[in-house]
């Protein structure tokens, strides 16, 4: 039986077990990243469209949260790009 | 129940190796509950800064109900949010891989059969 503290002797299904797991493991990552990142739409997004909570969300907030999401995004799509050319350009 | 995540021993049978369905639950459920975390904590920053006033001895009726419809509609809101940034991404997947295709050249007809064989071969070997 192989020593499971060396994974050179590991045969080849545990390997494909473990590169499985690895493999799974980052598909939950990015999921989570995913919901990292709506936690974050909609703090900010709350902000901007929601004034006084009521008994529904009605269609001109949702239409704001949805517009609020894609805009914040092209924020910072615009932001990277400047920046990135500014450093190609030496700026400080 | 244990804390999530805390006891690692509970899948191992004494081998020191565990399976891969339990990591995989275990990662799920730390995953769940740090999401859920993070959305009450938001949820509550913002609640309480809508329907709060100054605060007094205690939460009256009007507060209460206040805080109950905010938590509906930030709920509301992150899924509206999560809807908006996940069409997002399939829009972009959608833009990129047309972009890929009009880039790449079209084998003709005869090698594209070639390589399809060559692949449901390749795949009957991993059974």
């Amino acid at each position: 039986m192989s020593d499971f503290n060396d994974f050179s002797s590991a045969s080849a299904s545990e390997k494909a077990e473990a590169s499985e797991l690895q493999r799974m493991i980052a598909v939950e990552q990015q999921k989570a990243q995913f919901q990292a990142q709506v936690h974050n739409f909609t703090d900010v997004c709350w902000e901007k469209c929601v004034d006084k909570p009521s008994s529904k969300l009605d269609s001109r907030t949702e239409g704001c949260l949805v517009s609020c999401v894609e805009r914040f995004i092209d924020t910072t799509l615009t932001i990277t790009n400047r920046f990135t050319q500014m450093v190609q350009k030496g700026a400080h | 129940m244990d804390g999530f995540g805390s006891d690692f021993s509970s899948g191992a049978a004494g081998s020191g190796k565990m399976d891969p369905g339990t990591i995989m639950e275990q990662v799920k459920v730390q995953i769940a509950v740090a999401n859920a975390q993070e959305l009450l904590q938001r949820m509550t920053d913002k609640c309480f800064k809508k329907c709060v006033g100054k605060p007094g001895g205690s939460l009256d009726n009007s507060e209460q109900k206040c805080i109950a419809m905010c938590m509906d509609r930030y709920m509301d809101a992150w899924n509206t949010a999560s809807r908006a940034y996940n069409s997002r991404l399939q829009r972009r997947e959608r833009d990129l891989t047309t972009q890929l295709s009009a880039a790449l050249p079209v084998p003709p007809e005869n090698r594209r059969k070639r390589l399809w064989s060559k692949v449901y071969q390749a795949r009957a070997t991993w059974q």
